[in-house]
């Protein structure tokens, strides 16, 4: 699936939040309670856009939280790798075995859990990525 | 266990009398990795001359029945081939024979030896096998290709096995008559619980495999990032055999002794390289999955898995299917 033209930088971490905030309409309840209980927050890191964006899950809502110092389960990857995989150019896993993706922290007795996130936070990218693209004011390079 | 070594004891061919299976039926329960092979192995032995065992297929799952049909076995349903058991072996993948060891538990007749070759279902309390039967451990330590290749070359193959009860007294006789008709006691066969089995055998699949790939998949990138050619890093890496000659290499003349026969530069360079890795690390990742493993947690991680229609495998599948550079590597390879 072609992408749509990418947000600016700037957007990013608004772009973001805004993922955040569609994954949590599409997780049913129990779904969003077993995360809750599986992982409370995640740590996402991109180090090329220095961005950090931290995803509290509590049982009644996800939610954008402040990134801590030292935090207990990250996720980190290049911006291009996520919207290369939200877009369908490359899977996450082929980018996770390809070494673009590090994960620290997980128990991974509790996979099925961050499993369970993936497609919907794909989806979410893509739609965040694409009200972006289409807002007047979005900066397009 | 062997009292002078304090190792588990080790059986080979002398120590059995595969003859005690002759006239008996044996059942494979699930005609898989493991049911193809061992079906055919104790056919081969005891399944034809004088007073032959006749070696049937349990199968509830229709390609696997078709299979067995095709390799020349009756196939009956799992209860029906246990009903006529004298030695039935459950070979049921781990997590899915507590949905239908009642069944089979229920028509298994009393004097009957029900054989695990994973100790895995047992270990955890997962299945509770019927009163007044024998329940045995057979594990093979080598997959379904090697089971039957290394038994046809007459080199046999490692198991583990064991007793968990002995409704008979002849429990430990009918296991290594199975072992031996089933190939493996020509190289020969550990003694275990069932619990040493499984942890033994998800502690090294958990702990040492993992780092193992890890290695090898950091070693690729790295490689490539810096311009060196794929195919020449897949090959040093495994591709042209010369890893797996240094694994028979270690089993054949020692694991330390073998590091020693690749030259001086190998041994400096891998034994220097070697001190500057973080083992700490790497020890403490593996106590934490040892303790998962032996508490149960792995196990009950698993059975989640299964119950919830392996939510997981989807994403698994996806990793190991994506044409990624290292499969686009080994194919062109094969083209070439």
């Amino acid at each position: 699936m072609p992408s749509p033209t990418p947000a600016d930088a700037a957007g990013f971490p608004a772009m973001l939040a805004r993922m955040i905030g569609l994954i949590d309409t599409k997780l049913t309840p129990q779904q969003r309670e077993k995360l809750a209980a599986a992982m409370p927050s995640i740590q996402w890191e991109f180090p090329d856009v220095d961005t950090k964006l931290c995803l509290a899950a509590a049982r009644d809502a996800l939610r954008v939280a402040e990134p801590s110092a030292n935090p207990q389960f990250v996720v980190r990857m290049a911006r291009s790798t996520l919207e290369d995989a939200a877009f369908g150019r490359r899977s996450l896993g082929a980018a996770f075995l390809a070494g673009r993706i590090h994960v620290r922290g997980m128990n991974p007795l509790r996979l099925r859990e961050f499993i369970m996130l993936v497609d919907p936070l794909l989806e979410s990218y893509r739609e965040a990525h694409l009200e972006s693209a289409n807002q007047p004011s979005a900066a397009v390079p | 266990m062997n009292p002078q070594t304090n190792h588990p004891r080790l059986f080979r061919d002398g120590d059995a009398d595969p003859s005690l299976l002759r006239g008996k039926t044996i059942a494979i329960l699930g005609y898989g990795l493991l049911g193809q092979p061992l079906a055919q192995n104790l056919r081969d032995a005891i399944g034809s001359g004088p007073n032959p065992a006749r070696v049937i297929v349990g199968s509830d799952d229709e390609p696997s029945s078709a299979r067995a049909r095709t390799d020349g076995f009756e196939v009956l349903s799992l209860v029906d081939a246990a009903a006529r058991a004298n030695v039935a072996l459950m070979l049921l993948p781990d997590e899915v024979q507590p949905d239908f060891m009642p069944a089979i538990g229920a028509h298994l007749r009393p004097g009957s030896a029900l054989v695990f070759a994973s100790g895995y279902a047992l270990a955890y309390g997962l299945v509770t096998p019927p009163a007044g039967i024998d329940v045995l451990l057979f594990a093979p330590r080598m997959g379904g290709e090697a089971i039957r290749q290394r038994t046809v070359d007459g080199r046999g193959y490692m198991a583990y096995l064991g007793v968990e009860h002995d409704a008979t007294g002849k429990a430990r006789d009918i296991v290594l008559a199975l072992a031996a008709a089933g190939g493996c006691l020509k190289f020969g066969a550990l003694e275990m619980t069932v619990k040493q089995e499984v942890v033994l055998d998800l502690f090294v699949e958990q702990a040492f495999g993992p780092w193992m790939g890890a290695a090898l998949l950091s070693a690729f990138h790295v490689g490539t990032e810096a311009g060196l050619p794929p195919l020449g890093l897949l090959m040093e890496l495994y591709l042209s055999g010369e890893m797996s000659e240094t694994f028979a290499q270690m089993a054949r003349d020692g694991f330390l002794p073998s590091t020693l026969t690749h030259g001086f530069a190998a041994s400096f360079g891998g034994m220097t390289r070697a001190l500057a890795i973080d083992r700490e690390q790497m020890a403490d990742q593996m106590r934490t999955i040892l303790g998962e493993i032996d508490s149960g947690a792995f196990a009950e991680a698993l059975q989640d898995e299964y119950k919830n229609g392996y939510p997981c495998r989807p994403f698994l599948d996806k990793v190991v299917g994506d044409d990624d550079i290292i499969s686009r590597t080994e194919r062109e390879f094969r083209a070439m």
